[in-house]
């Protein structure tokens, strides 16, 4: 399945969009979302240790699953205030 | 955006925050405190002089956020809770952040509106995109 991944700050400037798209297989969880990013954005690969994946406006787990109408966005460290 | 309970009041708003209306809405008989927070744009960060902070969101997710913090404030003795941030493009000065709440007594509410403001700064998915004088802008996030 084809999961829509929503960037935000600093991240959208690394990549130049405002979203990715990551393959997953059906089952997958936030783990392997984290995976699959780091494979294929590289340039995302450190940032990852700092960023937050929400799903469906929660922040999540590493376990949590992901299906392919879940809605998904990275959350660097926020700023708001 | 807007979300409302009869006891809370959590908003994203493009607009200038409209403290004094908001400060009327949180009065009520039975509460002898009303205590506001409010964070503006400064003029200094970093060792640069600020020209504007552009706030960027997660809107539904931030909404969603601030809700619980407002959520959070009345579960722990405020009668009533605001939480509004504004987004867009502010000027130094300008209002980014309202953060509000009303209780009976004042004693409690000094320390819950800091939690209330420490869980925003943690938790609510907005970010600021800072542009200097000088003509750099960098992104500010959070440790």
């Amino acid at each position: 399945m084809k999961i829509k991944v929503l960037l935000f700050a600093s991240l959208r400037d690394l990549v130049g969009s405002e979203k990715i798209e990551v393959e997953l297989k059906e089952g997958a969880s936030v783990k392997d979302l984290i995976g699959a990013i780091t494979a294929e954005y590289p340039v995302l690969g450190e940032r990852l240790a700092s960023t937050r994946v929400a799903v469906d406006d929660r922040f999540s787990t590493e376990s949590d699953p992901i299906s392919a109408n879940s809605e998904v966005a990275l959350i660097p460290p926020v700023s708001g205030g | 955006m807007t979300d409302t309970a009869d006891n809370i009041l959590a908003r994203l708003v493009s607009e200038p925050i409209e403290i004094q209306h908001i400060s009327s809405w949180l009065g009520e008989p039975n509460c002898g405190a009303v205590l506001l927070f409010c964070g503006n744009v400064r003029e200094y960060n970093r060792g640069k002089s600020v020209s504007r902070i552009d706030y960027h969101a997660h809107e539904t997710m931030a909404l969603s956020e601030l809700r619980k913090v407002a959520h959070f404030l009345v579960h722990h003795g405020a009668t009533r809770a605001v939480a509004i941030h504004r987004l867009g493009s502010l000027d130094v000065s300008e209002m980014s952040i309202l953060l509000g709440i009303a209780l009976p007594h004042r004693k409690t509410g000094f320390g819950l509106l800091e939690q209330g403001m420490e869980m925003i700064k943690s938790t609510v998915p907005i970010w600021k995109h800072e542009h200097y004088q000088d003509g750099t802008v960098e992104w500010i996030e959070g440790s």
